[in-house]
Order: C-alpha cells, then structure tokens, then sequence
C-alpha cells in the first residue's frame, strides 16, 4: 500500500443549526482513486469543499501531506485563524478542483484561465504560463481552442478547460464534483475517458459521480454517503455486493 | 456669554414640537397624495406606451423622458413661478408641490407598469384568450392581476422617494416639516438640532413605510403559492375524475 | 389673461451665465459622484464582510444615508454641522458633501449587487486554484461585477446631476441661482426655468443614451470576452 497522502479525521460540518457532515473518518493513500456516491443531499459536494477548506470543516481535521488543517473555534484564537486563513492558499494550489458547473472565468480566454494560478499562485512569468497552459490544454484535446473565450465553447469544452486549469498547477490529488451531471449525454464519455487516462496516470482523485459504471470501473475504493455520514467503505465488489440496506436500496435505484 | 448656551439644546424642539408634526403631516400628506395621482397617470402612460396607435406611443415615450429626466427642484419652481406669469394659471402652493410630485413620479411609474406587464408570462394571455375572455376581461382578470404583484415593490419604493423628495417643496413655501424646520432653526439658532430632528422623522417615515412594503410583498408572494398549490390540486382531481 | 409676451430673448442673453451654472452644477455633482464611490465602496465591503457587527455597522449607515431626504442632508451639513463644529464649510463643499452621503448609499447597493450577481462558484473555482480572498475578488469577482455596476453608477449619477440642483438654495451659483436671479429682474420664470428645464433633459436622457450605449458594449465585449 501507498503512504496516506490525505485524511479527514472527526471531520463535520453544518450550516447554522443544519448538520451536513459528522464523523467523517477517510484516509486516501498516494495513487488511489476514491468514489464518493449517495443520494442528493448528502454531503457529498460539501466533502470534497471540507478537504480544500472552501468550506471550512468545524469539527476535526485534515491532514495533508502529512500536515495537519484545521480552524479554532474561540474567538480567543482570533490571530491563530487569521494566520491558518493566510496559509490556506498554499493547501488549495496542491488540490485541483473540478465542479459541476465548471465555473471557468468567463471574462478571460481558455488560455488565461490556465495562466492565472500559473502566474498568480505559482509565480511564473507569462511565457513560461502560457507554455505550461498550452501543453495542459492540449493534453485534453483544446490545443485549437487556446484563445477562445468561454461562451464560445460547448459545456464539454469548458469542462476540458476547468480540468486543464487544475492539472496545470501540477496537483498532488484532484476533485471532482459531479463534473458530468451538467453535461449533454453525447459528451459524457469524453470527460470520463480523460479521468480515466488522468487515473492511470497515478493522478490520486477523489470523485463525485453518479456514473456507477465508471466508479466499478476506476475505483479503488467506494465510499457510500448518507445524511452527512459515511455509511460504507469497500473496494467496488464490495460495495456491489453490500449487504447494508441503505447502500442497495440506493445502489438499487440507480442501477434499476 | 457664549458659555450659557449648553452645545446641545432641544428644548426648542420640544417647544416647536406640534408645529414639527403638522409640518410632518403636511409632507406625508403631499407625498401621499403626488403618489396617488403618480399612480393614476403612470398607468393611463403604461396603457398608452403598449397601445397598438404609434402616436400614442410616441407621445406616452416623449412624457416618461421629460418627467424622468427633469429635476424635481426645477420642475416645482416652473409650476409655481412658471406658469402664473405664462399662462396664468396661479396654482396655491400645496397643489403645485402635490402636482409636481405627481408628474415627476407618474414618468417612473409608468415604466414600472410597462415593465410589469410585460412580465406576465405570454401563455397567461393566451390562456385567457383561449377561454373565450375578451380581451379587456384578460386584462382586467387575468394580467393585471398578476403584474400588480410584480409592480408593488417598486411602487413603493417610489412612495419612499416621495416622501423624501417632499422636502424640496419647502423652496415654494410648502409649510411641511423641511419649511417648519427652517423658520424654527433661524428663530431659536438651533440649526443643527432642527435639521436633526428633521432628518430623523423622514428617517422613521421612510423605514416604517418600507418595512410595510416588504411585509406585503411577503404576504403577496405567499398568496401566490397558495394560489398556485390550489390550482395544481385542482387539477389533480380533475385528471382523477378524467381518469 | 391679457396675452403673455414671452420673452426668450433673456434666456439667450444669459446664456453665458447659464452655462457657468451648467459648469457649477456638473463639478458639484462629480466631486459628489467621487464621494460615493468612495464612501458606497466602503459600504458594501462592510455589508459583505464576515463579520457581523461590520455587517449590521453598514446596513445602519446605508439606511440612515439613503433615509434622509437630500434636501435635509445638504441643510444639515452647510448650517448644521459646520456652524455646531466650527468646520468652515463652501457651499460648494457641503454640497458635494451631501450629494456623496445620498448617492454613497446608493452606491453601495450598486456594488453589492453587481458582486452579488456573480455566481458563487467563480470565488469558489478562483479560491481552489489557490488564489488569496484578495486576488480572488480583485481578478475574477470584480472583473465580472463590474459591467453590472457601471450601468447602474450612471442611473446613480443622474440622480445626484438632477440632485445637485438643490444647492442653489444654499447659494452655489449653479443653474437655477442663474434663473432665480435673472428672472427675479426680468419677471421671466417661465422662460428660464422652462430653459433650465429643456438642458437638463437634454443632459439627463443623453447620459442615459450613453450609458445605455456603454452597457451594449460592456455585454457584446463579454461575447467577446
Ligand atoms: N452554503 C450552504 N448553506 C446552507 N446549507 C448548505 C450549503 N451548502 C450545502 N448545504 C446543505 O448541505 C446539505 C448537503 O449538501 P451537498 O451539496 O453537500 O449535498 P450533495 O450530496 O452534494 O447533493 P447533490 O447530489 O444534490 O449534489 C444539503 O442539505 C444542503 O442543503
Ligand atoms: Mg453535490
């Protein structure tokens, strides 16, 4: 087995008095690939948001890279949170994210959505940007498209371009949020090939989906989710053959 | 001498205090009354700006311009000091500020109107025509009903503006609360107590009215759903017995 | 009624006066159009920050500023505040003063919902590439704000251009201190605030037109990019 790159311990989370996340215990080892299903509402979405603290976890920690994350709740920790938010920029550049409504900036080209975190996260200066950018967008097949602005482009396009943007910044895991519901059936295939190549490439993924024939396929392991709670973990045969009740129940909706 | 005078002093206020609410009742009044005829006009101007006749439209377009586009200040000195000399018609002072009021509100209220109707959905009218309504009964049962909704919370924030804007009828010698505060803080020397108490009573006339328009737009919002969950149970039985 | 003989001809012989006003009235209205950016700014950066007393702060000073008739404003800092504090206010000054506190507020609304309209996700995708909050708002949230905003500071301006007439009764020698003046010799109200009037008009709906010129090209620059 790999050594844990990742791991949520104790994780929770809730929105005022609304409980989204509680207990959630996850260790992710280099090179794995981990679905997360479970039906709508969940917390699937709001997971993958604790891990790069876009939404910060209340409860418990995060340790990456074997440093812990987490976030004081005394307003006598005041200076310690401020200090813990200033570094939070540097955990997020070595997680790459990819949502469901892509979420590309639509004031700049496909390119200049690659370069930004080259140029402001990273550092690069403008020709190295653009030739890291240019390579990413080939690698998912935009190398005609560099220039276009985003409303030019289909949802697939602008998906490839939110996928290179990530990968451009060299990520040490990459998460994806349902990063195919918003998509015309014929363009599915075409993102879930390129996470599939990304995968075998090594690429560590943490993967929201509800294609179920892609995590049996992908997955290393399946984590099932419901109301806010890890129910089951297991490798994709033994999530198929569960016998945890909500587990079929779901499995069984959706497989049909 | 100067150190007798305490730095604050609103014991005048309480002295001119029944003076200060007529004022403040003469303001609420022009601004109540602007709005009323606002009201009236902009819908008469909304109808004509949707009239198939181009002249109408023409003319309702060229009167929401000028009455958006000219300021109140100089809209109530041409009124009052105006059209005496020109036309000769001598108009007293409250008039003229409420008139004054009216015209300038009636050019954004019939847009408000325009655009409201406008917003109800197409498929409403064709659902109305196609039950046989003619057409004055698809506008009396159907849109307007409907866009009355959409335009309350504008209106009402027009009527805020009007309230607010009703100090400026002080310069024609309105005797609302602004004039009121004028005379009393030149009599006492107390202008920034007047002037603060002044602002302080539009402050609360303006928070109360708005607080009652968001109310009723929350209480119009939940009649609708109601109207719509009503209708979809409607339905229902319908397609029940149908079926 | 016995036949009134307009009398235009004053207005044409004051028209350098009047464009004088004009002038006055445009420098007060911008200078004041300044303030409220300024002060609206600091306003909607308090109404959207995480802190909640900053929060409840801005709302107070926002319905205070946007509650408060122009008019008492402008009586309240020229004789108010400045003969209270011995602050030696121009009438230009307190003018432009209460034109930034009105329009300030309206300011303020204008950029919060100019950054509100901008779908959360693009902070969130922006904060996940491991931009700061900082570099996040000032190189994707405010970029996409901003077309939303400048349309709508332009309806703020008109408001304060049409507000700044007031500042005459304080005695600035705008506009209407012109056509008060000349027609109290002349006995011609009609004639020049019916000219005041028309230039006014004239200004506001060609500001509009502009504006509304601009927000094309801010939106066809957006297909663009
Ligand atoms: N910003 C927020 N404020 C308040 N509640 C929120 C917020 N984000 C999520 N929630 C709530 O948290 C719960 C979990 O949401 P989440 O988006 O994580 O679910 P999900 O499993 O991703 O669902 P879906 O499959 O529909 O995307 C939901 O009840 C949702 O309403
Ligand atoms: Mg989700």
């Amino acid at each position: 087995m790999n050594p844990t790159l990742l791991q949520l311990k104790n994780v929770g989370k809730r929105f005022g008095d609304h409980v989204v996340l509680s207990e959630i215990n996850l260790e992710i080892a280099k090179g794995e690939v981990v679905c997360v299903i479970g039906p709508s509402g969940s917390g699937k979405s709001t997971l993958l948001r604790c891990i790069n603290f876009i939404a910060p976890p209340e409860e418990g920690e995060v340790i990456f890279e074997g440093r812990s994350w987490k976030r004081f709740h005394s307003a006598l920790n005041f200076i310690a949170n401020r200090k813990y938010e200033a570094q939070l920029p540097k955990l997020r550049a070595e997680i790459g994210m990819v949502f469901q409504h892509f979420n590309v900036f639509p004031h700049m080209s496909a390119i200049e959505n690659v370069m930004l975190g080259l140029t402001k996260v990273r550092g690069k200066n403008r020709n190295e940007a653009r030739e890291i950018a240019e390579r990413s967008l080939r690698q998912v097949g935009l190398g005609d498209k560099l220039d276009q602005y985003p409303e030019k482009l289909s949802g697939g396009q602008k998906q490839r371009v939110a996928i290179a943007r990530a990968l451009a910044l060299n990520p040490k895991v990459m998460l994806f949020d349902e990063v195919t519901s918003a998509l015309d059936p014929e363009l599915v295939t075409g993102i879930l090939d390129e996470m599939r190549r990304l995968a075998s490439d090594g690429m560590t993924m943490v993967v929201v989906t509800h294609e179920m024939n892609f995590a049996f396929q992908v997955a290393t392991r399946i984590v099932f989710m419901d109301a806010g709670r890890i129910v089951t973990i297991g490798t994709p045969d033994e999530i198929r053959n569960t016998t945890e009740p909500r587990a079929r129940a779901f499995l069984s909706s959706i497989l049909g | 001498m100067a150190s007798e005078q305490p730095f604050f002093d609103f014991a005048p206020i309480w002295q001119a205090k029944s003076l200060l609410i007529e004022g403040f009742g003469i303001a609420m009044f022009s601004a109540i009354a602007g709005i009323f005829f606002a009201i009236l006009l902009g819908l008469v101007v909304a109808m004509m700006r949707l009239s198939r006749y181009r002249v109408l439209r023409a003319i309702a377009f060229i009167y929401t311009q000028l009455f958006r586009g000219v300021p109140l200040y100089v809209l109530v000195l041409w009124i009052y000091f105006g059209l005496v000399f020109a036309v000769g018609i001598d108009i007293p002072r409250i008039p003229s500020g409420i008139i004054a009021l009216a015209l300038l509100n009636s050019g954004y209220l019939s847009e408000t109107f325009r655009s409201g109707i406008l917003a109800v959905d197409k498929g409403q009218r064709e659902a109305g025509e196609a039950l046989g309504l003619r057409p004055w009964q698809v506008n009396r049962f159907i849109v307007l009903p409907q866009a009355g909704r959409i335009v309350v919370p504008p209106t009402g924030n027009q009527f805020v503006d009007a309230i607010k804007d009703s100090a400026i009828l002080s310069i024609i010698g309105v005797p609302e609360l602004m004039k009121i505060a004028q005379e009393q803080a030149n009599m006492y020397y107390r202008p920034f107590e007047f002037y603060t108490v002044a602002g302080l009573l539009y402050l609360v006339a303006v928070i109360l009215v708005s607080k009652g328009i968001s109310r009723l737009e929350r209480r119009l919002a939940r009649f609708s759903r109601e109207k719509i969950e009503a209708s979809s149970d409607a339905d229902k039985t319908v397609s029940e017995v149908g079926g | 009624m016995d036949g009134y003989q307009y009398n235009w001809d004053v207005v044409w012989q004051s028209l350098p006066e009047l464009r004088q006003g004009l002038i006055i009235t445009l420098q007060v209205s911008i200078v004041g159009m300044a303030l409220a950016v300024v002060f609206g700014l600091l306003c909607a950066i308090g109404r959207l920050s995480q802190y909640g007393y900053l929060r409840k702060i801005s709302i107070v000073i926002i319905d205070f500023s946007r509650s408060i008739p122009l008019f008492v404003l402008l009586f309240w800092v020229y004789y108010g505040l400045s003969l209270k504090f011995s602050i030696n206010l121009t009438a230009f000054q307190a003018g432009a003063i209460a034109l930034g506190i009105t329009g300030g507020a309206y300011m303020a609304e204008v950029f919060r919902g100019g950054i509100n309209a901008v779908d959360f996700g693009q902070r969130e995708a922006a904060l996940a590439i491991g931009l700061t909050q900082a570099k996040a708002f000032n190189l994707v949230v405010f970029p996409q704000a901003i077309r939303i905003i400048i349309p709508q500071a332009v309806n703020v301006y008109v408001g304060l251009l049409k507000g700044a007439t007031i500042v005459s009764v304080i005695g600035v020698a705008d506009m209407i201190y012109v056509a008060q003046y000349v027609s109290l010799n002349s006995f011609t109200p009609f004639e020049m605030y019916s000219a005041v009037g028309v230039a006014f008009i004239a200004l506001t709906v060609s500001i509009a037109g502009l504006a509304y010129l601009l927000e094309m090209r801010l939106n066809r620059g957006r297909s663009r990019g």
